[in-house]
């Protein structure tokens, strides 16, 4: 089972007990092993002999692991832009790692043509419903820890939407985004699944142009309630400092909007009902860090 | 302050939690063997401490006492005060007056009241002690049997965690990294306290689970190297040659019941002393690489095997390394700014 703990500082802030869910203590570092592991666990069982997948970022890592340690060999496909940490963070789970392109898509192109035949497995990084089956074990593992106590707010990252898609259960769950990231928001404002133009937001694991359409509709109809909001790069960058020196983890800039809910809380949870239970704050990790980054990121941050 | 509810309690019925083991295919990579991490950094408190004094406060609850009194200003008195809370019971701690004031915001968030007194340790404590009573629990912060008992159960769990595979090597840190006062280049480091809490909970641990021929390496850092300086004379050292600021501090080794654990252990405690300089590069190292910010001291463990010459001469079984993250609580970016700019190699 994954962690949680108390965080006192942070319940300071919001006025409200606050739990951190540490999904950022998962193998490969997020919470994308839940999703892709339960992919790749039942794609072994289907009789698939490989897997290819094209993420450079935390879904790539999973994917690699997840592999190694279902004996699945992985072949993973990145641009050539890829930074050299980042490949091999995915080359140290045994993967192969192919650069192919000068973008993403130009990379997913080159790794869609390997699917040859039934024995290979495809991980997209979040758009799957088995992945989201199995980001809902954080909601059962919630469940047994809080012994059925009921959230009374869930604060997550959206990117392309896994993790929301699997938190959605009858809390209310406050869905944060960077500005430049805001795929969700500009569709739940719209009513319309929107595309951004461009990503601009140092909160690059959130850089999806757009939600899969399944999660727009599931977070519209969701009676619990889907609170969309966008914080700044800055905010999300200060949140990770702070809570690199209170609770001593680090954690990506795209996880640190989620914790800006709670480190802004006067601004972002003022003017929202909260329930009775404490309010559960999903630390979704991510291995893009390292010490010099954190300047990168205050140069480059969007204000 | 918001006053904590602690309404979120997992299971157990221990003030720690059992803690993972995982494994670092970085670290592996650097020195050759498997490395496993032992992650106390993720215990409540943040640090290995809880598990020991969590223990001490439970026993002396189970004996009547009302209330407790600690005397550290760092991960002691952090743990001291999260147990006295969990346990509904007032925790009082004396620190002396050079600790930061974060460390002593740490311990109050956990509703222990602090009072500052004296310019060392050894002022505060004779404080401390001052204000015992027959009902008070006092917590030293790294001598007496509960405490390393409670310490012990760091080996519990590696035996139950590694189903059956003995550990080649369980490496920790000894003493504390406690930059207090710089008095010469040639004395970086105050090792105010001493320690060895976590060495025999450790040796009694490994003797409870029958592991008692996996070596153990203790790492330290030079100018703190009480330890080392004991086990080669084979009897208890004052740290010298840090001047006269440490003596006044009273800065013991160990006491002589844990060196003779130490000297008597069938396994061997080796020991090795690490820089400065190194150890505040693998703090840097291993945020980046397991994104976990820990306190130099715990690092000291880790450039065992980041920098693989450190385990050259030790007869390392056929299982895995695996380290104590002990964790810690005072390290902040500032901080490893301040340590970058005046550690000395």
């Amino acid at each position: 089972m994954g962690g949680s703990a108390e965080s006192p500082k942070l319940s300071d802030l919001a006025k409200h007990e606050v739990l951190l869910k540490l999904d950022n203590l998962q193998p490969a570092g997020s919470f994308k092993i839940r999703g892709i592991g339960r992919l790749v666990q039942k794609a072994k069982l289907d009789g698939k002999k490989t897997a290819v997948a094209s993420s450079a970022g935390n879904a790539g890592m999973a994917a690699a692991y997840a592999c190694a340690k279902s004996g699945l060999p992985c072949s993973v496909f990145l641009p050539k832009s890829t930074p050299d940490f980042a490949a091999a963070n995915i080359s140290e789970h045994g993967a192969e790692v192919i650069y192919h392109g000068e973008i993403w898509d130009e990379a997913n192109e080159e790794a869609m043509k390997k699917l040859v035949d039934d024995s290979v497995l495809y991980i997209h990084p979040f758009n799957h419903p088995v992945i989201w089956e199995g980001h809902a074990s954080l909601v059962d593992e919630l469940v047994t820890q809080l012994k059925g106590k009921k959230p009374g707010l869930v604060i997550c990252a959206v990117g392309g939407g896994g993790l929301l898609m699997g938190v959605l259960i009858d809390v209310p769950v406050l869905a944060m985004e960077t500005n430049g990231t805001d795929s969700l928001n500009q569709s739940m404002k719209t009513g319309v699944l929107a595309t951004l133009p461009a990503i601009d937001s140092i909160a690059k694991s959130l850089g999806t142009k757009s939600v899969a359409a399944e999660v727009f509709e599931a977070a519209k109809s969701y009676p619990g309630g889907v609170i969309s909001k966008v914080c700044h790069d800055t905010e999300a960058i200060q949140s990770v400092k702070n809570f690199l020196a209170h609770h001593k983890f680090f954690v990506e800039p795209s996880c640190g909007a989620a914790l800006a809910a709670t480190y802004f809380a006067d601004k972002y949870l003022s003017d929202i009902q909260i329930g009775e239970g404490p309010i559960v704050n999903v630390v979704c990790g991510g291995s893009s860090v390292s010490y010099e980054m954190i300047s990168y990121w205050e140069e480059n941050a969007k204000s | 302050m918001h006053s904590y509810k602690y309404s979120f309690k997992d299971d157990s019925s221990t003030l720690h939690v059992k803690t993972p083991l995982v494994e670092s295919p970085k670290i592996s990579t650097a020195c050759g063997y498997d490395v496993l991490l032992k992650l106390d950094n993720l215990q409540p408190a943040g640090s290995f401490k809880i598990r020991g004094i969590g223990n001490l406060v439970q026993q002396g609850i189970k004996q009547g006492k009302t209330h407790a009194v600690s005397s550290s200003g760092g991960n002691s008195g952090l743990a001291a005060a999260y147990a006295s809370a969990r346990s509904s019971i007032p925790c009082h701690v004396f620190v002396p007056n050079s600790t930061p004031k974060f460390a002593a915001e740490n311990i109050k968030e956990h509703a222990a009241e602090v009072t500052y007194y004296g310019d060392n340790w050894n002022a505060a404590d004779t404080e401390a002690r001052r204000h015992l009573s027959e009902d008070a629990i006092y917590i030293h912060p790294f001598d007496g049997k509960d405490i390393w008992n409670g310490h012990a159960t760091i080996v519990d769990e590696l035996k139950e965690q590694m189903k059956g595979v003995k550990p080649g090597l369980v490496v920790f840190h000894f003493s504390k990294f406690r930059k207090k006062v710089v008095i010469s280049k040639y004395a970086p480091l105050v090792c105010s306290v001493g320690g060895g809490g976590l060495l025999a909970g450790l040796i009694l641990g490994l003797q409870k689970n029958n592991w008692d021929d996996v070596p153990v390496l203790a790492m330290e850092t030079y100018g703190a190297d009480c330890l080392n300086k004991s086990l080669e004379k084979k009897e208890l050292v004052t740290l010298d040659g840090i001047g006269s600021i440490a003596k006044s501090l009273g800065a013991r080794a160990t006491t002589q019941e844990i060196l003779k654990l130490a000297l008597n252990y069938r396994g061997k405690v080796y020991y090795r002393t690490c820089h400065d300089t190194e150890v505040i590069e693998v703090v840097e190292k291993f945020l980046g690489d397991h994104r976990f910010f820990v306190e130099p001291a715990c690092a000291a463990t880790l450039v065992s095997c980041y920098k693989k010459e450190y385990l050259n001469g030790i007869p390392i079984g056929q299982g895995p390394i695996v380290l104590e993250i002990c964790g810690g609580s005072a390290v902040s970016t500032q901080m490893l700014e301040t340590w970058k700019k005046t550690a000395f190699s």
